[in-house]
């Protein structure tokens, strides 16, 4: 059966440790072969500065700052993209110590049903027992579930369900997203193990990218629209 | 206890409203300010807490920083289907290649691709045994909606001698462990 596909789709993958903001230049990413000329050449530099970096490139943000680095993208055609650029990022920087890694993606549905929209956050969270007495119309505005990374990584995985914002016109959309944080291991002298990030990366992308949807299908599947 | 570090990101697909649509609208906006300049454009000041989600991050970093609104990046894409393929023989027009569905519901097939399919940029880095991706969806810009063909070229790092040293390894032993003479 073919599934109903997100009606909006983001994914980012997000690096915490100690970074220097100001070498994250179009030109660097063309010398190190990570973007090609004419990429690079189309690169759109809002700011690149030792404190902060913003650029666009290939319909992606990098945000870099002296602790963290933000790659995101909403063209999800090209995931697979995003994640080559920050393997390679990581390859060309191995000195760069990475405390944390997360693997983020984030999808929305347009239900487009008022009554099926509210069900689904009642069924999620229901009202009666605690809020009803307390709130007047108690409604979920977000739910995170954690739930623990298994296989070769100790981490977790945080699925966040939620109303869609209304910048994002769906007039009762459904948001869910997972973050895949992975929390790198450190040795006793206090130094990250920064070379597992990429195994991370590489092992873990398909599943952290199908987690949000997983979530999603389960709620569509499993909570029905009343007759 | 949950782990004080946060690796979301703030995602532009938006924050989250109260489900009762009676219900005054909470959004949590990352951003701080926002100024319209004389032409429309739309600058937005935004404080780096921005780059968190989540409620346990206890020190924001505080650099402002100017995001200007542009269209760049507006797009977003309907992903329909992605299958994870590599190149098994290619000449000057063509590329034939065996496809897997990314999510393994569809049988693997083999395909023949079109060099024209490829950004120029792309098309020098088609040879035998390449890993690419293949995504079909639809490419939202603004109000319409288009159908898309996305093929790009993986550039993954090349193997360090560390990796070979331990692949040769890891091979040895499952060698030794089957037992084969």
């Amino acid at each position: 059966m073919t599934r109903r596909a997100p009606d909006l789709e983001e994914v980012s993958v997000v690096i915490v440790g100690s970074l220097n903001p100001g070498i994250f230049h179009p030109e660097w990413f063309r010398r190190q072969e990570i973007l090609a000329p004419a990429e690079a050449e189309k690169a759109m530099i809002k700011i690149v500065s030792p404190e902060v970096t913003e650029i666009q490139f290939l319909d992606m943000k990098l945000d870099v700052f002296s602790t963290r680095l933000v790659l995101e993208t909403k063209d999800v055609s090209r995931a697979e993209k995003l994640q080559d650029i920050v393997v390679n990022i990581l390859a060309k920087l191995p000195q760069t110590p990475v405390t944390a890694c997360g693997i983020n993606n984030a999808i929305q549905f347009d239900l487009n049903d008022e009554s099926y929209w509210h069900k689904i956050g009642h069924t999620l969270a229901p009202k009666d027992l605690i809020w009803e007495p307390l709130l007047q119309k108690p409604g979920l505005a977000t739910m995170m579930i954690k739930g623990r990374l298994t296989e070769n990584f100790v981490g977790d995985i945080n699925v966040t369900v939620a109303p869609s914002a209304p910048t994002t016109k769906l007039t009762h959309g459904l948001f869910i997203s997972s973050n895949y944080h992975f929390p790198v291991p450190q040795d006793d002298s206090a130094t990250p193990h920064s070379e597992r990030v990429v195994k991370f990366i590489q092992e873990m992308w398909k599943p952290a990218l199908e987690m949000a949807r997983s979530v999603g299908y389960r709620i569509l599947d499993q909570i029905k629209p009343d007759k | 206890m949950p782990s004080s570090v946060t690796t979301t990101a703030s995602t532009s697909l938006g924050k989250w409203r109260l489900s009762s649509a009676e219900r005054p609208t909470v959004v949590h906006l990352a951003v701080d300010a926002h100024i319209v300049g004389p032409g429309g454009t739309v600058t937005l000041i935004e404080v780096k807490a921005g780059t968190k989600t989540t409620p346990s991050e206890k020190r924001p970093m505080l650099v402002p920083r100017v995001i200007e609104q542009t269209a760049s990046n507006q797009f977003g894409f309907m992903l329909l289907q992605k299958w994870d393929g590599y190149v098994i023989e290619a000449d000057e027009e063509t590329f034939s290649a065996h496809l897997i569905d990314s999510q393994g519901v569809l049988q693997p097939h083999d395909a023949t691709f079109s060099r024209a399919e490829l950004p120029k940029e792309e098309q020098a880095l088609v040879s035998a045994g390449t890993p690419f991706v293949w995504t079909i969806g639809y490419r939202q810009i603004g109000a319409t909606r288009e159908r898309a063909s996305v093929i790009y070229f993986r550039r993954l790092p090349a193997w360090t001698d560390r990796e070979i040293s331990n692949g040769a390894r890891a091979g040895e032993n499952l060698a030794k462990a089957v037992g084969w003479e």
